[in-house]
């Protein structure tokens, strides 16, 4: 029941933060075996166990008790609307998110959004709608969010949207594109979180965690 | 049924008849206590006294008959209310009622569209003149529900009215406090934390809600609560500290040993009407509450009654689920 309690299932994020995360956790002193070479999406190491999933899932996961706890950028986890203890801002993977628009149309936009007017019409393309509706809320009388999967800076260059919504870590990919920010939204960055139940029920190995990950500890997780 | 609003289902013979024998054992177990049983129906009206309070923005809406505004209950907290100050206005205080039905929210989804969201509750609800009592028999009424789950469980105990106290003399203002209680509500321990250090590290009471934000365990808290109540002798906060010392003590007693008790400073119910104590249990894996509650005497008034009323709500959905898994 003891060594039940201080085993924890963590869900890392697969793609660009993974790497990250896991020299994050190497260097708190947790042993994670992560290969980068291999396919295997569960891995053991020590009283931790490691799942390997798609960012977008990881608040899903850790939600719904596949995890106790998860590192996910805080643009998943707005996005995602899941119920879960947001517990450290671990510094690493910073992003922008921007509404940006053509360059010859961002003055114009940028007149209005300043002077704390609102749009009468965009039509916006997206892969976050969540984080978009709510930006747009106030912002603009009639918004038409467009959800894409992949690629939103395409569709301004062909005249599916007005806009876009989407994450920046340096601003090239949106300038190659003829693309410029009219504003930023938010500032993302990887998240520890964790599942309502194991926050408490896990109180122990959750404080650990956030102890040895960073200075910060100690606020989230509990003392046993 | 499904295909006009989609999360709404229909429970097929193996989960009706779990459900059936669920509520059977609860009713048991609030009858032996000495709660009565009421049903409350399923279409509200959403103008009422007291409907600011709660859900306000999951209330499914619809036109009725007579052209008026109706809808589908979100809560049946504020049924009960209104029945305990109407129609049971004669009975005997203290007055202990339970209910069980189903209640519907507006869930937002993904994307752009808002689904249905159909949650089986069995509610308990004391109303009477003294405040204490009221929660201790909730609270009471809670635990014993909480027996019915095997293993894995925890509640959690929580001080609207302490937090509020602590934050206030921490020096927050009116909308720095609001600020504050939605990152909790949000469960956004990051940003709730960041503004308390803010503070800095010399002002002592946002130091000890930072201490008893999480959901630590009853020896640590009792430790921190009597440090709090020794910090701030002579005032309304250390009376509020003993009083949240000497609950979780109880609630201690009155576990058994059945499960953990924690005390979480930090806990906020997502319906805006508690003002005093609050509590949550949670299962093993399961990240939901079991069950969740609390005192919300701010209703009462909005219903134009002196009285105190606790209750609580368990959530059948996941002790079905926890049946299934033999927990239960």
């Amino acid at each position: 029941m003891e060594e039940e309690a201080s085993m924890i299932t963590v869900a890392l994020p697969a793609g660009r933060m993974l790497e990250e995360a896991a020299r994050a956790l190497g260097l708190a002193g947790y042993d994670c075996p992560y290969d980068k070479d291999s396919r295997k999406l569960i891995f053991d190491g020590g009283n931790v166990r490691y799942l390997i999933a798609r960012p977008s899932d990881v608040p899903v996961y850790v939600a719904r008790g596949a995890a106790d706890v998860g590192i996910v950028g805080k643009d998943g986890l707005s996005e995602s609307g899941e119920q879960v203890y947001e517990l450290m801002d671990l510094g690493f993977g910073r992003c922008r998110f921007v509404l940006a628009a053509p360059e010859d149309d961002v003055p114009a936009l940028k007149e209005v959004l300043d002077a704390g007017g609102m749009l009468a019409k965009l039509r916006i393309a997206t892969k976050f709608p969540s984080i978009t509706r709510d930006y747009a809320t106030g912002k603009v009388i009639r918004p038409e969010i467009i959800v894409l999967k992949g690629a939103v800076e395409l569709a301004p260059a062909i005249g599916l949207a007005d806009a876009i919504v989407d994450i920046v870590e340096s601003g090239k990919t949106l300038a190659v594109n003829g693309l410029a920010i009219v504003e930023q939204i938010s500032e993302s960055s990887a998240r520890l979180i964790a599942n309502r139940s194991s926050y408490g029920i896990k109180a122990k190995p959750i404080a650990d965690l956030m102890e040895r990950m960073g200075a910060s500890g100690r606020t989230g997780g509990g003392i046993r | 049924m499904s295909e006009f609003l989609e999360g709404i289902s229909c429970l097929l013979p193996p989960e009706a008849m779990l459900l059936r024998r669920l509520e059977a054992r609860l009713a048991a177990v609030m009858e032996g206590l000495g709660f009565m049983e009421v049903r409350l129906p399923m279409v509200i009206d959403p103008a009422g006294p007291g409907s600011d309070e709660g859900t306000v923005e999951s209330k499914i809406k619809f036109a009725a008959p007579d052209g008026s505004i109706a809808a589908l209950r979100s809560d049946m907290t504020l049924q009960a209310a209104r029945l305990s100050v109407r129609e049971l206005a004669s009975f005997a205080r203290p007055l202990p009622i339970f209910y069980s039905g189903e209640v519907f929210r507006k869930a937002r989804n993904k994307g752009a569209s808002y689904l249905a969201r159909q949650d089986m509750h069995m509610g308990a609800e004391v109303f009477s003149n003294s405040p204490s009592e009221s929660g201790v028999m909730a609270l009471t009424a809670a635990i014993d529900a909480c027996k019915t789950v095997k293993s894995g469980l925890q509640l959690r105990i929580g001080d609207i009215a302490l937090l509020d106290g602590l934050a206030r003399t921490a020096g927050m203002d009116g909308r720095q406090l609001q600020s504050f209680k939605e990152a909790l509500l949000s469960k956004d321990i990051y940003r709730a934390s960041s503004a308390l250090r803010a503070m800095g590290g010399e002002n002592r009471a946002a130091k000890t809600i930072l201490e008893l934000m999480p959901a630590n365990d009853a020896k640590v808290t009792t430790k921190l609560l009597d440090e709090l109540a020794k910090d701030f002798s002579g005032t309304d906060l250390a009376v509020k500290a003993q009083d949240a010392s000497g609950l979780v003590g109880k609630a201690i007693v009155l576990s058994g040993g059945k499960f953990a008790v924690a005390f979480e400073l930090g806990l906020i119910r997502p319906l805006s009407y508690y003002s005093g104590l609050v509590f949550e249990a949670y299962a093993e894996g399961v990240g939901v509450p079991v069950l969740g509650g609390g005192q919300y005497d701010g209703l009462m008034r909005a219903i134009g009654s002196k009285e105190s009323g606790s209750g609580f709500a368990m959530d059948l959905g996941v002790m079905l689920r926890l049946m299934e898994e033999g927990a239960v």
